[in-house]
């Protein structure tokens, strides 16, 4: 008995110690990441999930030279480029969700993004009409053509360029979701700019107040393999002459304006929690609800009126000037 | 020769039982430390991964970065007078819950509160 009480005196001690616990954050993705990891194993699978990151960041970077997204958006038209997995992966899903959104999500849209600064890097102006009418030409998803036998990708005019930054974010949360799991680690929270998951618990997570960067409207709670992703005009956006300017775009070639202030997503599609969030907020409140009814999405959909339009989506509400719908 | 005896005998002080007690010793200062942890929340200031401060939230405090300025001010924290060029960290505005972050990506620079709360995460 005597012996068995130091065995597990020292146990527990040692895992107190060693690798029990690991806590990391940084950036990556040009945004934050923040992993919380609780196992014996959670060392290592902090390592792997930080190789994971890196691998996907080389791959779909925007602004580093040798990643095949930064390669595709300088080649010419018509120039065949030889991509990755990955990236075929992420165009398949990000097609599929531009069909079934009648284009409402198209990560083609990004020289639009450019146009206006909202790039890294990039500094915002307002465009002219003519500019965006001319930008609009080449933003289309249409324009972007895959063999997925030959793994290649072209497109059809030298101007348009993809950015799959928001499915990219959902997609890096699965893999590290995967790496919990191959390390049976006992909990795990991962944050990737803002996208979250759990694994092998529940945990209650809290949703920015839109107008109150001081506040949280409310909470609710995120079961093991949910993955939460949340778009709003509050993120990144310029304020000039009393009207703000997001960085999320309508097929108009303008920055949203619909009503719609922030979209909350919960989705056991680690990819698709992001592209939904983006998308619902493109569609706006009536056709959103219609598109998530239709999809089996749990969302919110938080209103300049300061309503909520909820599908299956039961939230604690702490600012209750905001009413649940 | 006795004394090792003694040692080797003894129903107490087993090698492994002497392991055992240095460890409840350094648990029970451990529990002495974290209970000393400033209670309520905590400012944490984080440069291009490197934690420069961690400051309590309920003392009003400006920390004079020569990238910008931090107001603790009223349980509140906010920047100012950042050298970024698109100032998305000045926009993010006050921040005064758990979980809330405020990001200056150019300068590499993340606030972030800390403590006990309801939620886990705010997203």
């Amino acid at each position: 008995m005597k012996k068995f009480l130091s065995l597990l005196i020292i146990l527990i001690t040692l895992c107190t110690f060693f690798s029990c616990n690991a806590k990391d954050e940084g950036m990556i993705f040009g945004t934050i990441y923040d992993f919380n990891l609780t196992g014996s194993n959670s060392a290592k699978a902090n390592k792997e999930m930080l190789k994971a990151l890196e691998n996907i960041e080389k791959t779909i970077s925007t602004t580093v030279e040798t990643s095949d997204v930064y390669k595709l958006n300088h080649a010419k038209a018509n120039e065949i480029l030889k991509v990755s997995p990955l990236v075929i992966e992420l165009y398949k899903e990000s097609i599929k969700v531009n069909k079934l959104s009648n284009k409402a999500y198209n990560p083609a849209i990004f020289p639009i993004v450019s146009l206006w600064g909202f790039n890294p890097n990039g500094n915002f102006k307002i465009p002219s009409e003519d500019e965006i009418t001319e930008t609009l030409k080449y933003s289309n998803m249409d324009n972007f053509h895959i063999n997925p036998f030959q793994n290649t990708l072209q497109k059809s005019y030298t101007e348009n360029q993809i950015d799959f930054g928001s499915i990219g974010k959902g997609y890096a949360v699965g893999e590290c979701l995967k790496i919990a799991e191959k390390y049976k680690l006992s909990k795990a929270v991962i944050n990737i700019g803002g996208t979250v998951s759990v694994y092998n618990s529940s945990i209650v997570v809290g949703i920015q107040h839109p107008r109150k960067s001081f506040d949280v409207l409310g909470s609710f709670k995120l079961n093991s393999k949910e993955v939460v992703s949340t778009s709003g005009d509050y993120e990144k956006f310029v304020i000039e002459e009393n009207v703000r300017y997001h960085h999320i775009f309508a097929k108009d070639g303008k920055p949203v304006k619909n009503g719609v202030v922030s979209t909350v997503v919960v989705s056991t599609n680690p990819a698709l929690a992001d592209v939904y969030s983006t998308t619902l907020m493109i569609l706006g409140v009536e056709e959103g609800i219609k598109f998530a009814k239709e999809n089996n999405i749990k969302c919110l959909i938080i209103c300049e009126d300061k309503t909520i339009k909820s599908n299956d989506f039961p939230i604690d509400l702490i600012d209750n000037s905001y009413k649940v719908l | 020769m006795k004394r090792v005896k003694y040692i080797k005998n003894s129903k107490y002080f087993k090698p492994l039982d002497l392991i055992a007690y240095g460890l409840i010793v350094v648990l029970i200062v451990l529990t002495i430390v974290i209970a000393f942890q400033p209670k309520g929340n905590t400012v944490k200031i984080v440069h291009n991964g490197e934690l420069l401060y961690t400051l309590p939230l309920d003392k009003n405090k400006t920390v004079d970065l020569q990238i910008c300025d931090i107001v603790i001010d009223n349980g509140t924290v906010k920047v100012i007078h950042s050298d970024c060029p698109n100032k998305l960290c000045e926009k993010t505005g006050k921040i005064s819950k758990v979980g809330q972050k405020i990001i200056c990506l150019p300068n590499k620079l993340v606030i972030s509160i800390e403590g006990k709360s309801k939620w886990e995460v705010v997203v």
